[in-house]
């Protein structure tokens, strides 16, 4: 029924036990349902594609294998202005440079040896590690990969629709339907603002409102994809202060 | 073949693979240091919210802060949200009123 159940934590004792049979089958469909609603804007990337020169096929294959939506739209928007393609595949890389601090922070829930920890971390892009992750700093495996599955199929197969163009980019604003993953990301974000007398609570306020404000200045200056290593600079010290 | 559209591709596969890989492959058994998961800790809440902030303001190829019918959207699910309506109800309202501040600009 809801986004932010799975991550608010409610009814998960602090310390997790090992999750029985039940627990976990409640966990795999918390995470697909919590990913049903971030699939409203799936059409897009195709559209996009499809009007930069990219075939059904190569846009399927690059959100199937890449599975990034905003690394993918940076390399075709590169593409589409007349870029080479070393240019599109250096601007894609950048916006994934977060994706190295995201994949260490869900290390220590992954499983297995290093390939399949490897194979397991590719399933992880912002909505699926948010909906995996818990107020406690943790993440559940088995809500990232249902999730995950999730997220791939819709994205995987809105490509496809998106690039054979029964929609099109301007249905997305018409329908408001690009307000969708703010507010979305906004309701995983509140659980981890912490709950009246939860630990560091104050302090984790205040890291979020500084990478807010942070996020804010940098957009407002045209640089918006440096906010992620602003906001890992101010965890950090939020880390250092409260040793 | 050497159609640039695969080879960006081809490029962006490898480079997104390697970093979504990075830490399982880097780390094999070995553990995180004990300040890691604190850090984690403050990490997701400063990530969540920068996501917020540019999936909301954010326009592709856009500078500046182009405050368009989103933030109107945005503003009326805080309202349903603050009012404790469910997460289906919050995400129609937030479609709904970007829709309506769009066609009536």
């Amino acid at each position: 029924m809801s986004a932010t159940e799975p991550a608010r934590g409610e009814g998960r004792p602090s310390p997790r036990p090992p999750a029985p049979t039940v627990d976990r089958r409640a966990a795999y469909r918390a995470g697909a349902r919590a990913a049903l609603p971030f699939t409203v804007a799936i059409f897009a990337f195709g559209v996009l594609a499809n009007g930069s020169g990219f075939t059904a096929l190569a846009a399927t294959t690059m959100s199937g294998l890449v599975f990034v939506g905003s690394s993918q739209f940076a390399a075709v928007s590169v593409m589409a202005g007349g870029g080479g393609w070393v240019a599109a595949a250096v601007a894609g890389t950048l916006l994934n440079l977060r994706y190295l601090v995201m994949g260490f922070a869900i290390l220590p829930a992954l499983r297995g040896g290093r390939a399949r920890r490897a194979v397991e971390a590719q399933l992880v892009i912002e909505d699926s590690w948010a909906i995996a992750s818990d107020a406690d700093g943790r993440f559940d495996r088995v809500r990232l990969l249902s999730s995950g599955a999730v997220l791939w199929l819709g994205w995987a197969a809105g490509t496809l629709a998106g690039a054979l163009g029964p929609i099109t980019a301007v249905d997305i604003t018409r329908y408001g339907l690009d307000a969708v993953s703010p507010v979305l990301f906004f309701l995983l974000l509140a659980p981890h603002l912490g709950e009246a007398g939860q630990a560091h609570r104050s302090r984790r306020r205040a890291a979020a409102l500084a990478a807010t404000g942070s996020a804010l200045a940098l957009t407002a200056v045209g640089l918006p994809d440096t906010a992620i290593a602003a906001a890992c600079l101010i965890a950090l010290v939020a880390t250092w202060r409260a040793r | 073949m050497t159609d640039p559209t695969w080879l960006v591709l081809g490029a962006l596969v490898a480079t997104t693979f390697l970093l979504k890989g990075a830490s399982a492959l880097v780390m094999g058994d070995r553990a995180l240091p004990t300040w890691f998961p604190r850090f984690v800790e403050y990490l997701t809440p400063t990530l969540l919210a920068v996501l917020v902030v540019t999936q909301l303001l954010g326009a592709p190829g856009g500078d500046g802060l182009p405050l368009d019918a989103r933030v109107t959207g945005f503003a009326a699910a805080l309202v349903a949200w603050r009012l404790r309506a469910p997460v289906p109800l919050v995400i129609l309202v937030a479609a709904a009123a970007t829709a309506v501040a769009r066609a009536l600009a």
